[in-house]
């Protein structure tokens, strides 16, 4: 299993001024409730409270053990206990608890000293032998009190996550939906049918269905990020199929796909925005003809997608952003979906135009 | 009467064709896939009506109106998918204007309202909801103006920008541009329409000149100046004419 995404850490268990109060506030709630078992215990027992000693020597008690806090959290970040690989971060953390008590006690033994020299105290090796149950049972409940609030925090971060690309999933789709419904598209695309009809009803019909058929598409509720190459593929040829005869000779879409690469799962709707910025690049911004290459070559782990067209590429482009909304959202949900296995590079296309490249880690849908 | 028909999207032009064949009245003469193309087209045939795409790559249908001359303009009927300035700007000048997909009965309107026009006005004189449109591109869309310049048989564009100065020739008119001269078959008046009044300054009732060009400008009797272009050219401004150089020196 891959190491997980590192994940950031909670902003209780980072350094800052207001985490460190908080958690001295919680040690100091925790000592003052062991000074108030012991006086009561004390009472029970008809013994006298000594409040000085008793304070002090709980507090120490205590803050000596939260002084470990940083240490833990640290050591947190670093080995934390998982799933995976608890084989080995366990006995780590058995050793550093058992090893921490020594250094506590002998922290703890040093202030009673200073603080209450008149008091009888044990020798380190005493303290140690008789506390060390119980020091480790306040150790390993420390451990897993930072193990909670990272293990919550990941959780709610997870959450959002989802919550996030779900989001750019509908974007997606709507800035599809936006390229089929662009009225210059969808206007032109009607003008093309109804001078069909009168000539050629067959071609016509095709047409219409065409669109149909990609409006369904595109309409239909998009339940999965991913879906197989092949299908992005089939919505796509709808699209260039009208394109083609809008703009008739003018324009030459080419595929080259890979053996396997079909079967590729790719982001729901990534492709039409790139096959859609060249043709826009390529073709629809001068007079010529053009031609667009949508390539897609299987990998042993990722899957190389580039979307070329021959237009007059990045140099004539200061007039409109290259690095238009499609693009972006493109680059978010990869981002997401990935993380840093996944790029998407704009670049010259040789012979000028531009040429878009598009790296896919092989996955099956989770 | 002789229609031209400027569309990118072979289908749009050919459903006009397919229109248009069922009036006898009118006559295609040429089918353009893109501004230039127009150009040409307006230039060689000198059409009564024209079908103008909107939208078009590199020159769209605006910057074909904006190179036109504008005192032979022919009648146009605007075609539009969708474009909200477009509209607007149709609407504000009352211009003829179709949308995608055509409807019939809508272009015989349009059809039958040129020929109104047509038959009304008789002479080539452009029609002045056309020219407000005009006025109103340049303000707000001006585009790059080309200069269709008709040589023998060959045809050819002089980019405004490389225009030094612009002198009368009875009905023509003289373009001096990087050391050579062409006649076009367009007044100063149309001309003065047509270019950016930033740039061009008419100075005489019979010349035009480039500021850019303008190698010095002296003060001569009566507030007229003489202009000293960067190739040596001299003219005398008329006093006419010399605020707009006045405005220059300020």
């Amino acid at each position: 299993m891959p190491p997980a995404p590192p994940a950031s850490t909670p902003p209780l268990l980072r350094w800052s001024w207001s985490s460190v109060l908080i958690i001295w506030a919680i040690w100091t709630a925790l000592a003052l409730l062991s000074v108030g078992g012991a006086a009561l215990t004390f009472r029970q027992i008809g013994r006298p409270i000594e409040w000085r000693w008793l304070l002090t020597s709980r507090l120490l008690d205590w803050y000596t053990c939260a002084l470990f806090t940083p240490l833990f959290i640290w050591m947190a970040r670093r080995r934390p206990i998982e799933r995976s690989g608890w084989g080995r971060t366990v006995p780590l953390w058995l050793a550093l608890t058992s090893v921490c008590i020594i250094p506590k006690y002998a922290l703890f033994l040093a202030l009673m000293k200073l603080l209450l020299p008149q008091s009888h105290m044990p020798t380190l090796r005493e303290m140690v032998s008789q506390s060390f149950v119980i020091e480790s049972m306040v150790f390993w409940a420390l451990i897993g009190v930072i193990h909670a609030v990272v293990y919550y925090y990941r959780y709610r971060e997870r959450e959002m996550e989802a919550v996030l690309l779900q989001g750019q999933l509908a974007e997606a789709r709507l800035e599809a939906l936006g390229a089929q419904l662009h009225p210059h598209f969808l206007f032109n695309t009607l003008q093309g049918i109804s001078t069909l009809l009168h000539r050629d009803p067959d071609a016509a019909d095709r047409m219409l269905a065409r669109l149909s058929d990609l409006l369904r598409r595109t309409l239909r509720r998009a339940e999965s990020q991913e879906v197989p190459l092949g299908d992005e593929l089939e919505t796509l040829d709808n699209y260039v199929a009208i394109q083609q005869v809008r703009f008739q000779d003018r324009l030459t879409v080419e595929k080259v796909i890979g053996p396997g690469a079909e079967e590729v799962f790719v982001p729901h709707f990534v492709l039409q925005p790139l096959v859609e910025n060249a043709i826009e690049h390529g073709i629809a911004r001068r007079a010529g003809a053009g031609r667009i290459t949508i390539a897609a070559l299987r990998n042993d782990d990722h899957l190389e997608l580039s979307v070329t067209d021959d237009g007059s590429g990045l140099d004539h482009s200061n007039d409109f952003p290259v690095e238009g909304i499609g693009l972006g959202n493109t680059r978010r949900r990869l981002a997401a979906l990935y993380g840093e296995r996944a790029a998407l590079t704009l670049g010259p296309a040789p012979g000028g135009g531009l040429r878009v490249d598009l790296v896919v880690p092989l996955r099956r849908p989770g | 009467m002789r229609a031209v028909v400027v569309d990118d999207e072979p289908l749009a032009r050919e459903r006009i064709r397919s229109l248009l064949a069922g009036d006898q009245a009118f006559e295609l003469v040429a089918e353009c896939g893109d501004g230039a193309a127009a150009l040409e087209a307006i230039t060689i045939h000198a059409p009564d009506l024209l079908f103008l795409d909107v939208q078009m790559p590199e020159m769209d249908g605006f910057a074909v109106l904006q190179s036109l001359p504008a005192d032979s303009l022919p009648a146009i009927v605007f075609v539009t998918a969708y474009d909200e300035y477009a509209f607007k700007a149709f609407e504000v000048n009352a211009v003829d204007y179709l949308l995608k997909p055509l409807e019939p009965e809508r272009f015989q309107a349009a059809l039958h309202r040129v020929r109104e026009r047509l038959d009304r006005r008789g002479t080539a004189e452009a029609e002045p909801e056309l020219r407000a449109l005009l006025a109103q591109l340049r303000a707000e869309r001006p585009a790059p103006v080309r200069i269709v310049v008709r040589e023998g048989e060959r045809l050819f564009f002089v980019r405004a920008e490389e225009v030094d100065w612009i002198d009368a020739a009875g009905n023509y008119a003289r373009l001096h541009a990087r050391g050579k001269t062409h006649l076009v078959r367009e007044t100063m008046k149309s001309l003065e329409t047509r270019l950016d009044p930033t740039t061009f300054v008419r100075i005489h009732r019979s010349v035009i000149v480039n500021v850019d060009r303008i190698g010095s400008l002296e003060p001569y009797f009566h507030g007229e100046y003489v202009v000293t272009m960067k190739d040596g050219t001299r003219f005398t401004s008329s006093r006419s004419h010399s605020e707009r150089l006045r405005s220059l020196l300020r």
